[in-house]
């Protein structure tokens, strides 16, 4: 984020990051990890937005998602003593998203996605829910906005393919049962 | 909607959005996040020297657990390592350190010997430093000079130590902490420095830092410091 003058006070600057952000990044959240999770990445993503605020590019959002992503995967992979502090205080006054419940989503895309690779299916999510661009995947990545198109490209056709298998599989089912005495 | 032909990938984007599962996430209480911010803002302050007279007006009533979060926080970050933290523009001119550099390394920590025939000047936190929870290792290894010394002397604004094993950063073999009366006093009493003892030192942009990260050399400060720079 392009600070509007030197003199720019960064509490201000990093409040009005967050307004823009915030939302964005807890649906990236909320698509991707457990609620708990979910708002200790969020504040993790926060405190290096704080920490880094004079690197944060215009537009920020795929740059915030991209810090997003690391954190989520640094905590998936490394020891949650110190997070599980906070995911006990989600407990202890739950957010009011909580107590909603989500339509349920269309349990194909799920099984579809389920069956691509994971970094596919991470682009296709990307590019749908997010509805990043491809040069905007690629600053999330890290990778050239050209291997983004091609593997996007890729991806949406064993995306297709996977659904087609899903939906004759439950065809098929559905014949075989008919077929039953 | 049939899956056998997509001619558009607006069609297909369609398609995928219907298995969003953050489709109806509803939007986050201001309040609480109002509360987030600040605690990110005012926590870091644990980590930083405060440099600015306006930071003072961040500590507004705030619950143990708005704390805790925010230590955690504070904490998980220091965990994730991929990202080293970058000095940021408004660190303050008052925390200069002629051996520290401009910018903390977190990601490698160098466990070694001090620089010898240098001297490394450090200053204290100012009182308006607050310190967030128990310290923990993940915490503590963030900070970018940490090593042990024995203190030779104590005299006037200035405590002497001699540095002799260096877990983070580069540290000279003479170290002087200086700090004018009110937070020298304040270091001396927390951190109890006495001629002759040996003790384990922590520093963040050239400041010393209490809150339980520096002290005497044994016991629990000196297993943390074991945890947290463990090369």
């Amino acid at each position: 984020m392009a600070a509007d003058s030197p003199d720019d006070d960064p509490r201000e600057r990093f409040e009005r990051l967050a307004a823009e952000v915030v939302e964005p990044v807890r649906r990236f959240l909320a698509r991707r990890t457990d609620p708990a999770t979910a708002d200790d990445v969020l504040a993790e993503t926060l405190l290096v937005c704080w920490r880094r605020l004079d690197q944060v590019p215009e537009p920020a959002l795929p740059w915030v998602y991209g810090v997003a992503r690391n954190c989520l995967a640094n905590i998936q992979r490394g020891d949650r003593r110190q997070v599980r502090l906070a995911a006990k205080i989600t407990a202890v006054d739950p957010p009011q998203e909580a107590v909603h419940e989500p339509d349920p989503p269309d349990p194909r895309i799920e099984a579809a996605l389920a069956a691509l690779r994971p970094e596919e299916a991470d682009l296709l999510r990307l590019w749908a829910w997010e509805q990043l661009g491809p040069g905007e995947i690629a600053e999330v990545l890290g990778i050239t906005p050209n291997a983004v198109s091609i593997r996007l490209h890729r991806a949406r056709g064993k995306f297709v393919e996977q659904l087609r298998k899903i939906d004759d599989g439950a065809g098929h089912e559905g014949v075989r049962e008919g077929r039953e005495p | 909607m049939s899956t056998s032909d997509f001619e558009h990938d607006d069609e297909l984007r369609a398609l995928l959005r219907g298995g969003d599962p953050a489709g109806s996430l509803s939007p986050a209480d201001p309040a609480a996040l109002a509360m987030l911010l600040e605690d990110i803002m005012s926590a870091d302050l644990d980590v930083r020297p405060v440099d600015e007279g306006d930071r003072a007006t961040g500590t507004r009533g705030r619950n143990p657990l708005a704390w805790l979060v925010a230590a955690a926080a504070v904490a998980a970050i220091a965990a994730v390592g991929g990202f080293a933290i970058s000095g940021l523009g408004d660190n303050g001119g008052d925390a200069d350190s002629p051996v520290a550099g401009p910018g903390p390394s977190v990601v490698a920590p160098d466990h070694g010997a001090p620089l010898a025939g240098q001297t490394t000047d450090l200053t204290v936190g100012g009182a308006g430093t607050k310190c967030v929870a128990e310290p923990t290792a993940a915490m503590l290894a963030q900070y970018d000079q940490a090593f042990e010394g024995t203190v030779t002397s104590i005299e006037g604004d200035t405590v002497t130590l001699e540095a002799t094993d260096v877990y983070q950063g580069e540290v000279g073999e003479t170290v002087q902490v200086q700090a004018p009366a009110g937070p020298f006093q304040t270091m001396i009493q927390q951190v109890k420095f006495e001629v002759g003892g040996t003790y384990l030192v922590s520093a963040w942009q050239g400041a010393v830092s209490m809150c339980g990260f520096s002290g005497p050399a044994s016991g629990d400060l000196q297993k943390l410091y074991t945890e947290a720079f463990p090369h």
